[in-house]
């Protein structure tokens, strides 16, 4: 292969590198207006008046908008849900929601207008944690329930009845009954684990320019997910989706935080409502109050037989989704079925809840709800080890899903090699013979599906000199879809990786992609891709063969010549002796459509994807403080098209779970975010590098796309944090079952074990 | 966000006080603005007029003066610090705490004046001043007058200064050949959340120690000293100052007023204290046994 599997140098790298890569907030449109939003100082307020006349009166102020200039419209957006008013109505539900927009002819100018804007508010008793809104007689964050949008076709059972429960979802197999888990032939374990809320910390923080030309409507958008915004945009203002165009510039980060619709719609209405392109960028104070990962509290029950193999599990997960549903209960959906684990259980019971509070909504983050869950079965599959006295390696062998099987009975195949993944684990990280007497060891296993049911689209045009460019949705937002899918290309229709242009999501001429989203653009939106450079390659031998009056099975297209017997021709002399002239061009589209099926989750997923990570580390125990010294993830991907983007994207993986182990947490004190900036958000740093990082690719070309890949770059994301906590556990002989390990958790854990000691010892 | 205002740039501190008095109660001066900017982005504080202090030549430099004191002008950067030569020769606890101030990029821009002046509680500067006997040189538009380090500290964000003052420099007195430093710091964040240091003097003939200074900063409102810890540690022999380490965490704990926030609660930092007390004291010692050897 020429292209593929080569580490070629990014597209986008010189560009990035010398600053001459545009984003965003570098746009500046003829005559664009610059917007700032006002936003809730409260967690749950009635909005008693809002009084705009000071600001509107402001020189260099071109609109103020509230929900009551919104009225023509349907003012609501979310992707599961419309829950969520583009400018607060009637009241706030959490302390930083947007409840007036400004757009002025400076940034300076908008801020300055919002202190004149005077609002009057009646603050309402708010449900700040799970237990506030799980409580009899709770106050109601959405008192009438909310009308579903029909984005999504497998999400079932939405609650409508008034409840902080917007979401549930129970699966069950076989009989894991109350008296299989009480068996005295079986050892039950009972763990009870918490996941904090966590912020993505995008570099880019959330950006639009807005133009409304006429009756339609032009977005510069850094989002992830530019069809499904035209979408809402569309459903927001009544338009056709022809009248509404997404362009995407290039994105600084995204992390599943810029899926669907953000401050799109107000970006949107500022612009129709001033006649001018209005640029809408928030800060990263803003971005906080955004969006964040879904908290979490699980507790998962597991009957183990004496030789270490899983009976029955029952697991119970809530997802604490804040105040807008977003998308909250496709997570709770989605990784409350995937977290049993990648394991063997005859007698299994999944109860998943979504509940609503008054804090920032919980959106799509990187790993889409099961590093919490993954938290829960990991560490306890370490107790049960530890237990049972087997090796923690050894004890997941027993278990671990074999290719071939079936994750619930009804599901599709299992697609990866576990047992070779874990082999490649132990062999990477070899036990510490010498190890300090503070020092650990801990490792996670664990398994997402990727959204399902998928759609891609493609095209390529093939141009009169041979040359070719690929038209996809797909976003760039940093993994390097742009390098990767030129690969693919490049390799299918055998050119030069050079005659190869890309050209990437914008809706008026890109065709449909779902979303740059759930590890699926290299493979899923890939696959669309090479399907389209095949279908580019039929139409070429169709065209030889036409001409040289052969069957077309007898042409063959290499190395940018179609050619049969002893005649040859280039590309570009086909497409000339099919039109008797030059110029013309062959368009071919691909389409990946992964299908529905009688499945848990209605969406067969194209591929399993696993995250395998092991952790060594150090704790001071005088401070509570964790030194991590190794971090090693086996990254199951089924083919590297670019081996060095994929280890990348995979040590970006680990990277970032670091942060979540050790310092990652939004606190909320009094309704109120506390340390919503990043001088008081600790995320990790490249100080905090290990001493030893290692990423082993596993290539079995076993994956759904283009020469056997599958999706990786969330993988490790889900297992780094609980191979560290494990690490933790291990290293102090405590159980600590909450992130992050801060300092002082991990110190008052060793305070009460030797405390314990002591006593035990008396 | 900054909104417009006018930067004057004055060459001498005469010049820059009248400009202080002239910005009729909006003026601030400022040097590297790693601080003080950072407040006017999030709107906390607003000023119509800076007065840059970059360009007064009395401001800058580290020097002599005289035998047994180092003069550090109010401009000069913690980069320069870090890497004086002479700092790390007559006090090389300046340069080594320096090493770990903040981040590069802030080492290159901020200065010692502006971070003294500041008091932000979790400074490492503000307690390394207080430990060294720092002497601060403020001008207050006609004389310049000496404040001690132990005086000027008076609160967070709050020193004995006068508005309109103008801090000059700070002399350091050159402590006697053979003391030693420890220094150990609790950091989370950019900004630590405890630090204890220690600087040992040694007695004439070497075997002991003569004078300690030993104090805590960072978890409280501002730098503090501990007279009762440095007892312990005064007029004993190395040996009998390394069998106190515990006795001086306890103290040094006792005595702090640490303050709950996102780093720990006021109990985990008291302990703290007591842990980087322990470290800092063996620290010191641990110095004293490499230059011996």
């Amino acid at each position: 292969m020429r292209a593929v599997g080569q580490s070629v140098v990014r597209r986008d790298a010189a560009e990035k590198v010398t600053g001459r890569a545009v984003y965003v907030g570098d746009m500046k449109l003829p005559g664009m207006a610059y917007a700032k939003l006002l936003r809730s100082p409260y967690a749950r307020a009635r909005i008693v008046s809002i009084d705009t006349s000071r600001a509107c009166a402001m020189a260099g102020v071109l609109c103020v908008l509230t929900s009551e200039d919104l009225k023509g419209i349907d003012p609501y957006f979310g992707p599961v849900l419309k829950d969520q008013p583009i400018l607060a109505a009637g009241e706030v539900r959490f302390q930083g929601e947007p409840v007036a927009a400004v757009a002025a002819i400076d940034e300076r100018t908008a801020a300055a207008a919002l202190e004149r804007i005077e609002v009057v508010y009646d603050p309402l008793p708010a449900v700040m944690t799970l237990d506030e809104a799980l409580a009899p007689g709770a106050p109601l964050v959405h008192e009438t329930p909310p009308r579903a949008n029909g984005m999504f076709s497998d999400v079932k059972n939405l609650i409508a009845r008034a409840s902080n429960v917007v979401h549930e979802f129970h699966y069950q197999h076989g009989e894991p009954t109350e008296e299989l888990f009480q068996s005295p032939e079986l050892e039950t374990f009972d763990d009870v684990t918490t996941y904090p809320m966590i912020h993505h910390v995008m570099m880019e923080p959330y950006g639009c320019v807005a133009d409304w030309q006429g009756d339609q409507v032009t977005l510069h958008a850094a989002t992830q997910h530019p069809h499904p915004v035209r979408r809402d945009i569309a459903q927001i203002f009544g338009l056709p989706l022809s009248r509404v165009r997404i362009v995407v510039p290039y994105i600084g980060g995204a992390f599943g935080g810029k899926s669907y619709a953000k401050v799109e719609p107000i970006a949107a209405a500022l612009s129709r409502a001033c006649k001018l392109p209005v640029r809408l960028c928030l800060t990263a104070e803003e971005a906080f109050q955004t969006g964040r990962k879904p908290s979490a509290r699980v507790r998962v029950r597991t009957a183990v037989s004496p030789d270490g193999r899983i009976v029955a599990r029952h697991i119970e997960v809530y997802y604490i989704l804040g105040a807008y549903a977003d998308v909250g209960p496709r997570v709770t959906q989605k990784a409350g079925y995937t977290a049993l684990g990648p394991y063997r259980i005859p007698n299994a019971r999944i109860d998943a809840y979504g509940v609503y509070t008054n804090t920032v909504p919980a959106i799509a983050y990187r790993g889409y709800g099961v590093p919490q869950t993954a938290l829960a079965y990991e560490l306890q599959m370490d107790r049960i080890a530890r237990s049972l006295g087997v090796d923690p390696i050894e004890l997941r062998m027993r278990n671990v899903l074999r290719r071939g099987d079936r994750y619930t009975p009804s599901d599709s195949d299992f697609d990866a090699d576990l047992p070779g993944d874990l082999a490649e684990l132990r062999h990477g990280m070899p036990e510490r013979g010498s190890r300090g007497p503070w020092t650990g060891q801990g490792m996670a296993v664990t398994l997402k599906t990727t959204i399902a049911p998928s759609l891609s689209q493609a095209m390529v045009r093939v141009h009169a000199d041979g040359s070719a460019s690929l038209f996809t949705s797909t976003v760039e937002i940093g993994q390097g879809a742009k390098t990767a899918l030129a690969q693919i290309v490049a390799e299918t229709l055998d050119i030069d990786m050079a005659k190869v242009q890309v050209i990437l999501a914008d809706t008026a001429l890109t065709p449909y992609d779902q979303a740059t989203s759930s590890s699926r653009s290299t493979t899923l939106n890939g696959y669309a891709c090479q399907a389209a450079a095949r279908d580019v390659i039929r139409q070429l031998r169709d065209i030889a063969a036409g001409s040289w009056g052969v069957a077309p099975e007898a042409v063959k297209a290499e190395g940018g010549i179609v050619k049969a017997a002893d005649r040859q021709m280039s590309y570009g002399e086909a497409l000339d002796s099919l039109f008797g002239m030059t110029g013309a061009e062959v368009v071919g589209v691909g389409t990946y459509a992964g299908a529905m099926g009688n499945v848990p989750l209605s969406g067969i997923t194209p591929f399993w994807e696993i995250g395998l990570v092991g952790a060594t580390v150090e704790i001071d125990h005088d401070t509570g403080e964790t030194s991590v010294h190794e971090l090693v993830s086996v990254a199951d991907v089924g083919k590297a098209i670019n081996p060095a983007l994929a280890e990348a994207q995979d040590e970006g993986a680990v990277m970032m779970g670091l942060g979540h182990a050790l310092w990652e947490e939004m606190v909320y004190a009094d309704g109120q975010l506390v340390n919503g900036n990043l001088v008081d958000y600790r995320v990790a740093r490249m100080g905090d590098l290990p001493a030893r990082l290692e990423s082993i690719m596993v290539e079995n070309e076993d994956g759904p796309g283009p020469y056997g890949a599958k999706g990786i770059g969330e993988g490790a994301t889900c297992a780094v944090a609980t191979a560290v906590a494990a690490a933790v556990n291990q290293a102090a002989g405590i159980e600590i079952r909450d992130l992050p390990l801060h300092p002082e958790r991990v110190w008052r854990a060793l305070r009460d074990h030797a405390l314990t000691a002591q006593q035990e010892g008396k | 966000m900054i909104t417009p205002l006018t930067i004057v740039t004055p060459a001498s501190e005469r010049e820059a006080f009248e400009a202080y008095q002239g910005g009729a109660g909006s003026a601030a001066y400022y040097a590297g603005g790693t601080e003080l900017l950072l407040l006017m982005k999030q709107g906390v504080a607003q000023h119509d007029v800076l007065i840059d202090l970059k360009g007064i030549v009395s401001l800058s430099g580290i020097s002599r003066a005289g035998a047994d004191r180092v003069r550090v002008g109010s401009c000069v950067k913690h980069r320069e610090i870090e890497r004086s030569p002479l700092l790390g020769d007559l006090l090389p606890l300046l340069p080594t705490v320096e090493r770990h101030v903040a981040n590069v990029r802030v080492r290159n821009a901020g200065t010692l004046g502006g971070n003294l002046c500041f008091a932000e509680p979790h400074s490492d500067m503000t307690l390394v001043t207080l430990l060294l006997d720092g002497e601060i040189g403020v001008f207050d538009g006609k004389a310049t007058r000496t404040i001690p380090a132990g005086e000027f500290f008076v609160g967070a964000y709050e020193t004995a200064m006068q508005p309109g003052d103008l801090l000059c420099h700070v002399d350091f007195p050159v402590p006697r050949a053979g003391t030693v430093f420890g220094y150990q710091q609790f950091r989370l964040h950019e900004r630590p959340s405890c630090v204890v240091g220690v600087v040992l003097q040694p007695t004439k003939d070497g075997k002991g120690c003569r004078r300690a200074a030993v104090g805590e900063g960072a978890a409280g409102l501002a730098p503090r000293r501990s007279p009762a810890a440095e007892a312990l540690l005064e007029n004993v022999s190395w040996e009998e100052a390394a069998g106190r380490a515990a006795e001086v965490g306890r103290v040094l704990a006792e005595e702090a007023e640490p303050l709950e926030d996102l780093t720990g609660s006021e109990e985990y930092k008291r302990h703290l204290i007591d842990v980087l007390a322990q470290r800092a004291i063996s620290e010191t010692l641990g110095r004293r046994e490499a230059n011996n050897a």
